[in-house]
């Protein structure tokens, strides 16, 4: 499914991630040219040289990593690692992709993008399975930015933002859930934690919804601060970016003094919830945890099962786990949602969405 | 208890046999992390100078690799990545280190305001690299990139001697 907030995806957003990205080189005593000299030497009908990451983001540091996207002609590649060049004190990375590759790989997120968020989200989870270039490097390249000024892949933002919403947001369902699991079994400090990551997971959501897609989890925060000082966001979902300001503090402060605020839990699933329907998603309605696919689960003592997975490993839990759909967690026993808890990160137990066909 | 007294790798340091099937894969992986995510990560501290919303993620991810260690270790490094925050202030470290999940909580101190942590973070991070077997390359050091292809080699060689699969190796190489 598209975006229904469609980013301006004129030459202004080009033009300044190349003056970030200038400006990033340059504080590190280098340039395009430079770096295209370096590269032009070793790289065989080099097509595009794109810079990539936190650069062209803005987002860069004095230690930030220089990462670049190197397009060839020719045929796909029967061999690909990522290089490490040396250009006088700093170094920079590059991983090659023919110009055939690129190409199918962006029908196959445009592909990927027009389905429902479920169906989007399960495409991304497949994603690295299923092509040459692996998702980090698909977002790489779309906002990458080349010594022209040009960010060629650009246009694909429209797809890998609803691609990047779908996949966060699923993360953030998938720890709600957790966070619920946890609470259910009287383990708050898990629950924290899950509180966290569906923080960070909705953060980005919402970021991707606008366009804004970047994959590396540690620049999330950051980017989120930005992003609300723009004052850009929607209005459908400017009542959440707010609530999700709030959720990080408490949760970092309870991470600091052990203190969890009274209905923190609870806020979060909601916020989460309303996320989804503000951003038209509709991925938790009907969204459980079930067997996974391969799973079995088989008797080991009285009282205790033991769960063989699809790679050859066993898993012993107390209880056998059941289904569970997300929002009914606070109806299992605390034995019950422990099993869960432990079910599904082993492995046993795994999220379904819904699809809802749109 | 500092992180200069505590006793990183507790269960390489007592430096007992296992099956080399279970073993390699998971120490190999684990130097891995340590060279590649770990270095990194200390690199990004240096950076993050005053940047506080920054800072404190990176602390989080500092706690969520120190139990993706602790987990490759002990042979479950497939779990999902969305459970390392939660298992580390749960459970805390096994076989990284004994630790529970409040005091590695203290130790990385996420939410502490602090304009630059990263000196006392990589003194804890010399600590750990210290207790691990020999000396982790850094490839984000000119140099560096050769000691970790070296490594690659050793690390194949033992596998062949061990009777063990080296194709775990493959994704590893591709990555240098």
């Amino acid at each position: 499914m598209s975006l229904d907030h469609a980013p301006q995806l004129s030459r202004t957003l080009a033009q300044r991630r190349y003056a970030h990205s200038v400006a990033f080189l340059q504080a590190r005593d280098t340039n395009f040219d430079k770096m295209l000299g370096v590269v032009a030497r070793e790289v065989a009908g080099l097509q595009h040289m794109l810079l990539t990451s936190s650069a062209v983001h803005g987002l860069a540091n004095a230690t930030s990593d220089i990462d670049t996207i190197c397009v060839v002609d020719g045929d796909d590649l029967t061999a690909r690692t990522a290089t490490q060049f040396f250009d006088g004190g700093n170094h920079f990375e590059t991983i090659l992709f023919s110009k055939n590759e690129v190409a199918r790989e962006l029908q196959r997120l445009e592909q990927a993008a027009a389905g429902s968020a479920a169906q989007t989200f399960a495409a991304y989870m497949a994603w690295n399975k299923n092509g040459p270039m692996n998702r980090k490097y698909l977002e790489r390249l779309v906002n990458g930015v080349t010594s022209d000024g040009k960010s060629p892949y650009l246009e694909h933002v429209t797809a890998l933002g609803p691609v990047w919403r779908a996949a966060s947001l699923g993360q953030a369902i998938m720890s709600v859930g957790c966070m619920n699991l946890a609470v259910t079994a009287g383990r708050g400090q898990a629950a924290l934690g899950y509180a966290v990551n569906a923080i960070l997971f909705a953060m980005d959501a919402v970021m991707s919804h606008h366009g804004q897609v970047y994959s590396n989890k540690k620049w999330y925060r950051l980017r989120f601060a930005r992003f609300v000082a723009e004052d850009s966001c929607v209005p459908a979902c400017r009542p959440f970016v707010a609530q999700l300001v709030t959720h990080w503090d408490d949760a970092v402060l309870a991470l600091r003094d052990g203190h969890v605020p009274d209905q923190m839990f609870a806020g979060i699933f909601d916020t989460v919830a309303g996320l989804d329907v503000a951003m038209g998603t509709a991925m938790q309605q009907g969204a459980a945890w079930a067997q996974a696919e391969g799973a079995c689960t088989k008797r080991f003592l009285p009282q205790a099962f033991a769960q063989v997975l699809a790679p050859g490993t066993v898993q012993v839990l107390g209880a056998a786990p059941h289904s569970v759909r997300i929002g009914d967690e606070h109806a299992l026993t605390e034995k019950e949602a422990h099993t869960a808890l432990q079910a599904i990160r082993g492995g046993a137990m795994s999220i379904t969405f819904a699809d809802r066909g749109e | 208890m500092s992180a200069h007294t505590m006793q990183w790798f507790p269960s390489l340091q007592r430096g007992l046999p296992h099956p080399a099937r279970d073993m390699l894969p998971n120490v190999i992986a684990v130097a891995w992390l340590l060279l590649i995510d770990g270095n990194a990560l200390l690199e990004d501290f240096e950076g993050a100078v005053g940047e506080q919303d920054l800072i404190d993620l990176l602390k989080v991810r500092l706690i969520e690799l120190f139990v993706e260690i602790d987990l490759t270790l002990e042979g479950a490094g497939e779990i999902d990545d969305i459970h390392f925050l939660p298992l580390a202030l749960d459970h805390g470290l096994h076989a990284m280190a004994h630790l529970e999940g409040g005091a590695l909580c203290d130790l990385v101190a996420p939410g502490l305001h602090e304009q630059d942590p990263h000196a006392r973070l990589q003194a804890i991070w010399d600590a750990v690299l210290a207790a691990f077997p020999g000396e982790v390359p850094n490839p984000l050091l000119a140099d560096g990139q050769g000691d970790v292809l070296r490594a690659l080699q050793n690390w194949s060689r033992l596998c062949r001697a061990a009777d063990v699969d080296d194709g775990f190796l493959v994704p590893l190489v591709q990555a240098v």
